[in-house]
């Protein structure tokens, strides 16, 4: 065999061992992670059961129902709407672990935009998952993408039109959701995810919209409860009452002219009480060094100590960081104190909720401790 | 249909580019195939 054949079949044989590699990783970001669903579930059903145009694409998500069969209020919470952000997630995972409905019914979609789920931004060399240590040995949860997965809607046209209003953005922002509602049946798959989204609202006559996020920490509406004009009294006597417990909150309007975003389009175009609450996370801004999975859970980066010493971010950071924990047990207090005023001002539609985890216990105990270990 | 003319497209590169890199015979001209080879085939395995 002539010197060069070999080296040619030599060179065949490292690319294609190479293409095996990283397809074999790549696909693995298709794996959702197990949840662990506490006994109160009543059932669990897919988001394409309230648009069948979802059926089949990797828009479809899972919504968990929790009804206490007693007459009251309808919530539904949503996590994942950005897969980057994952308090909003761990959140939505850890009340489908533990609680228990009294009054009224809980609707759960923990992972809003699933297509989100299945990919992580380029060229950031984000962590594909992280660990959270349980009870007997440790649970994965996936780390995404703020958008949807391109694979799944492309190309981004070069500025995205906002459907029905018209408004101009950037155009990757066309596969964000918190951009795309109201949505539309025959849009992008991103627009028919909240298309959907507005459907399972209206026909399960949900009362109030909870939508959970994370902002970088130069980001000004950070450690905040966003809400909308029907419901900005309930917003601020919740911060208030999360001021006594300790927790400082900003309470933001949902600005009347911003389109796209669940608080806004939730209540204009639905009529319900429509909130988005942020926490303060350190691995989605621009300042950190490199990300591990470790720095996803510990919310700890040295560029952001040096950053918060030249008082360049919008929340104090302290020598610990800000971990998974307190940004959870933030998002799980302020989820308990909305509930409580909520079932004060609208009694004929009380949800009352008990075993949410507590926000002391938490930082005692760490998020593990609060996830279900079924299967070990 | 569109899928099928995709996979085609990508299927007569890849032929090419492996012929080619048979009848290279610099080293280094060779590893300037790989680096059209290796995306190629990489969309190949991940076409849905």
């Amino acid at each position: 065999m002539k010197k060069h054949t070999i080296k040619a079949s030599l060179i065949l044989i490292i690319s294609l061992v190479i293409c095996l590699i990283s397809t074999r990783s790549f696909l693995k970001m298709r794996q959702p992670e197990p949840i662990f669903p506490g006994k109160s579930l009543s059932r669990i059903a897919m988001l394409s059961e309230y648009f069948p145009g979802l059926k089949g694409s990797r828009g479809d998500t899972e919504v968990y129902f929790f009804d206490s069969e007693t007459p009251g209020g309808t919530t539904l919470i949503l996590g994942g709407t950005h897969s980057n952000e994952p308090a909003g997630f761990i959140t939505a995972v850890c009340l489908i672990e533990n609680i228990k409905i009294k009054q009224g019914r809980v609707i759960i979609i923990p992972r809003a935009n699933n297509s989100a789920f299945t990919h992580n931004d380029p060229q950031e060399a984000n962590p594909q998952q992280f660990v959270i240590q349980t009870k007997k040995g440790e649970r994965w949860f996936r780390f995404g993408s703020r958008s949807t997965n391109p694979i799944d809607q492309w190309p981004d046209p070069e500025v995205y039109l906002h459907h029905p209003s018209g408004q101009r953005l950037s155009g990757s922002e066309t596969r964000n959701l918190n951009r795309s509602y109201p949505g539309r049946p025959d849009g992008s798959l991103t627009e028919k995810v909240a298309y959907a989204i507005m459907q399972m609202i209206k026909q399960e006559q949900v009362n109030i919209g909870i939508d959970l996020h994370e902002a970088s920490l130069e980001y000004p509406v950070i450690n905040a409860i966003v809400a909308h004009p029907l419901v900005f009294e309930l917003a601020a006597e919740t911060v208030m009452n999360l001021e006594l417990e300790g927790l400082n909150y900003n309470l933001e309007p949902s600005p009347q002219r911003f389109r796209g975003l669940s608080h806004r389009e939730w209540g204009d175009h639905l009529g319900i009480a429509a909130i988005l609450m942020e926490s303060a996370n350190t691995v989605q801004g621009r300042y950190h060094g490199r990300l591990t999975d470790d720095v996803v859970s510990s919310g700890k980066d040295r560029f952001y100590q040096e950053a918060a010493q030249h008082n360049l971010l919008e929340v104090e950071y302290p020598e610990q960081g800000i971990p998974l924990k307190l940004r959870v047990g933030r998002h799980l207090t302020a989820l308990k104190n909305i509930f409580q005023v909520w079932n004060d001002y609208y009694p004929d539609q009380a949800i009352v909720i008990e075993n949410i985890p507590d926000f002391q216990d938490m930082q005692e105990k760490d998020v593990g401790a609060f996830l279900n270990d079924a299967g070990k | 249909m569109l899928k099928l003319i995709y996979v085609l497209i990508t299927t007569i590169f890849l032929v090419l580019i492996v012929v080619d890199l048979f009848q290279e015979k610099n080293w280094k001209r060779q590893l300037t195939n790989v680096i059209v080879l290796i995306p190629l085939v990489l969309r190949v395995l991940l076409i849905k």
